[in-house]
């Protein structure tokens, strides 16, 4: 009887664990799509995606606290600068080396030379001061979810994970441009010999996928708060649940995000917190040993 | 790897190369040289930054007086940024290439920690105005600190919660780190000592973002009090966050609280405590010539303690010279009046005499709780 009474005394603290993973789940949702989306396309590990996130959360902070606009422009003008990064990148630099038959190591470091630098520029124009963002959406009220409590800002948050997934697979599944995209997915030699664009579709992936990288700053930066170093972070974990959900896809992504969301938080429920991050690459460990594609992942010959 | 990919790499090895030959280059006698570490960026760089502009301020008027024995005082300011590797580095610069007579600094006990044995190594006398792990005491001859060691701050901030705030369960939230750890097992074992009983235990590290999930099984245990020995950035989200849960527990906090663009962010969620070493009243002088200089309108903590340990290392090389020997001796039996008030070091380079107050952060700002 006492240790079932310890149990069920316990379960009051379940409702708020499952928000809390939610919330966890929904922001590396965001990151491990658009990552995901853009390694199907060009088969590179790009590094400078999650800086996407900071740039588009300074340029939050920048239209709604500095220039004093509305948030709804601020929002929008982070996430085209963010989309407009990304893509200047592709051009400016994967895509020349593309170009030269660079590989994948290559532009991996290429992507690593073009995060600490655009890192750098947004520590000299910003500092490197950890910065909150709550000031422009003032006090919000909560939701109460049977005893677990999510802030209309972490509602928004995940409906957005929900929305860009239901919208991505329309774009992929339901229009032509989905089928080029799948097609230079598959192998771009190919989908250039039966005539498509590929240049024009990687750059399309570019600034849908950066769009959304540039959303989940955003999101991050009203939940928690801006620093320079928040591309890292957002990516380190957005790229662990990509590749628990298999890499270069899309769903396998948005899966891996809330399975490392609930994990992580779970985990924790009857140890202490430090342990989190250790959990988290266990699982990350586990899958590159025993299940390396992912969950949702294609057998790459 | 392609021919561009070769050429990057030797282009880069051509300019880092180049560079550091250059800054081998043999440096001019004259300038005394001392070398500064603090966090420059990163989570406790509003602390680190002002801790540099503090420095600044006492080098400028030291120079304008003259200087020290006729030569002009040269600064080297190098990023620790709270981090062991960066304050190694930092260090190694500082020491080998920039060959300075001796270091102020670091902030973070993990940058003092990281590279105080170098130092030793090297005789590079060292005074760190912020870093209280204990385990820095007595680190060696050439080592000394005008900022308390921690195990004072953990055992009066749990006989305050015990006695005043007649707290008996306490939760903790602490960052791992050199020095929240060690004031959370001092803290711990006060408490227990009185007859406390410390309720959670959540250790988190201080880069840590999202604290939800122990704020939740914290709030489960029903306490009506939380310890958080943590650094501000952190903090402030930890904070937000427990507001956000709707825990009502009195929250207090440790040293590094007295940020105040800590203090301003926690002005719309409510009202805190946190201890905070007791010093004289800053001098008006001080005060706004800082001010000036950093356009803020509040001293954080440890910059009146940087000012003064510029101050401290340099009387005593205008005394003693640069022989690391004779100027360990002159430091130790120095006997300082600075803005943050009389400092005097023990045979294991730690100050002599500390207490502590406790503080109330309300409205974007603190005073002492009497």
């Amino acid at each position: 009887m006492w240790a079932v009474s310890l149990i069920l005394g316990n379960m009051d603290i379940v409702p708020q664990l499952v928000v809390n993973s939610v919330i966890a789940g929904s922001l590396y949702a965001l990151i491990a799509m658009s990552f995901n989306l853009v390694f199907g396309a060009t088969r590179f590990f790009n590094l400078s995606h999650g800086v996407l996130g900071a740039v588009a959360a300074y340029t939050v902070f920048y239209v709604g606290i500095t220039l004093k606009l509305p948030l709804v422009v601020a929002i929008i003008g982070g996430v085209v600068v963010g989309a407009a990064v990304g893509y200047g990148l592709e051009r400016l630099i994967y895509r020349p080396l593309r170009k030269r038959g660079a590989s994948s190591l290559v532009l991996l470091v290429a992507s690593l030379g073009a995060f600490t630098a655009i890192e750098a520029v947004i520590a000299i124009l910003f500092t490197s001061q950890f910065r909150t963002l709550s000031t422009l959406i003032g006090p919000t009220g909560s939701l109460n979810l049977g005893g677990g409590i999510m802030t209309y800002v972490q509602v928004a948050m995940f409906s957005s994970a929900v929305g860009v997934l239901i919208l991505l697979w329309l774009l992929l599944s339901r229009t032509s441009f989905g089928r080029a995209v799948r097609a230079v997915s598959d192998d771009e030699e190919v989908a250039k010999i039966v005539g498509i664009d590929t240049n024009k579709i990687i750059g399309l992936i570019f600034i849908v996928g950066s769009a959304i990288a540039a959303l989940a700053g955003i999101f991050a930066g009203i939940d928690t708060g801006i620093e320079p170093r928040m591309g890292f972070i957002l990516l380190l974990k957005g790229v662990i649940a990509a590749i628990i959900g298999g890499m270069g896809s899309v769903y396998g992504g948005f899966l891996g995000a809330f399975i490392l969301g609930f994990a992580e938080n779970f985990g924790i429920w009857h140890i202490s917190g430090e342990w989190k991050d250790a959990i988290a690459f266990v699982i990350l460990l586990i899958f590159l040993l025993f299940r390396p594609q992912g969950i949702l992942g294609k057998k790459r010959a | 790897m392609n021919k561009t990919a070769i050429g990057i790499l030797v282009l880069l090895v051509v300019l880092v190369g180049g560079w550091y030959a250059l800054s081998q280059a043999p440096k001019e006698t004259g300038p005394v040289k001392i070398g500064f570490i603090g966090p420059l960026s990163g989570d406790v760089s509003s602390i680190g930054t002002v801790a540099r502009d503090a420095v600044e301020l006492a080098v400028s008027e030291i120079n304008a007086a003259g200087g020290i024995n006729g030569s002009p005082v040269e600064v080297v300011y190098e990023d620790g940024k709270c981090d062991v590797t960066a304050a190694t580095n930092a260090a190694s610069k500082l020491i080998n290439i920039d060959k300075v007579d001796a270091i102020i600094g670091g902030a973070c006990s993990s940058e003092t920690s990281s590279f105080v044995a170098q130092a030793m190594e090297n005789k590079v006398p060292t005074i760190s105005y912020c870093s209280s792990a204990p385990s820095l005491s007595g680190a060696g001859k050439y080592f000394f600190r005008n900022y308390p060691s921690d195990s004072y701050q953990g055992a009066f901030m749990a006989e305050y919660a015990y006695n005043v705030l007649e707290a008996r369960e306490v939760a903790i939230l602490n960052h791992i780190t050199e020095a929240y750890t060690p004031i959370k097992d001092v803290f711990t074992k006060r408490f227990e000592e009185l007859g406390g009983k410390i309720v959670a235990t959540e250790s988190m590290p201080q880069e840590a973002r999202d604290y939800r999930t122990q704020l939740t099984k914290i709030k489960n245990t029903g306490t009506k009090f939380i310890y958080m020995p943590t650094y501000p950035d952190g903090a402030t989200i930890a904070v937000q966050q427990a507001k956000e849960l709707g825990i009502t527990a009195q929250i207090f906090g440790g040293d590094t609280w007295g940020d105040p663009k800590l203090q301003k962010a926690m002005a719309p969620l409510g009202t805190y405590l946190y201890s905070e070493i007791k010093t004289a009243e800053l001098p008006t002088k001080f005060t706004e010539a800082l001010l000036e200089k950093t356009g803020a309108d509040a001293v954080p903590p440890c910059a009146p303690q940087a000012y003064d340990a510029t101050y401290i290392m340099l009387k005593a090389i205008q005394k003693a010279g640069s022989d690391p020997d004779s100027l360990a001796d002159a430091l130790r039996s120095s006997s300082n009046d600075g803005v943050s008030g009389h400092v005097e070091f023990d045979q294991n380079g730690d100050m002599v005499g500390a207490a502590y107050v406790v503080k109330k952060i309300e409205n974007g700002t603190s005073v002492e709780v009497k």
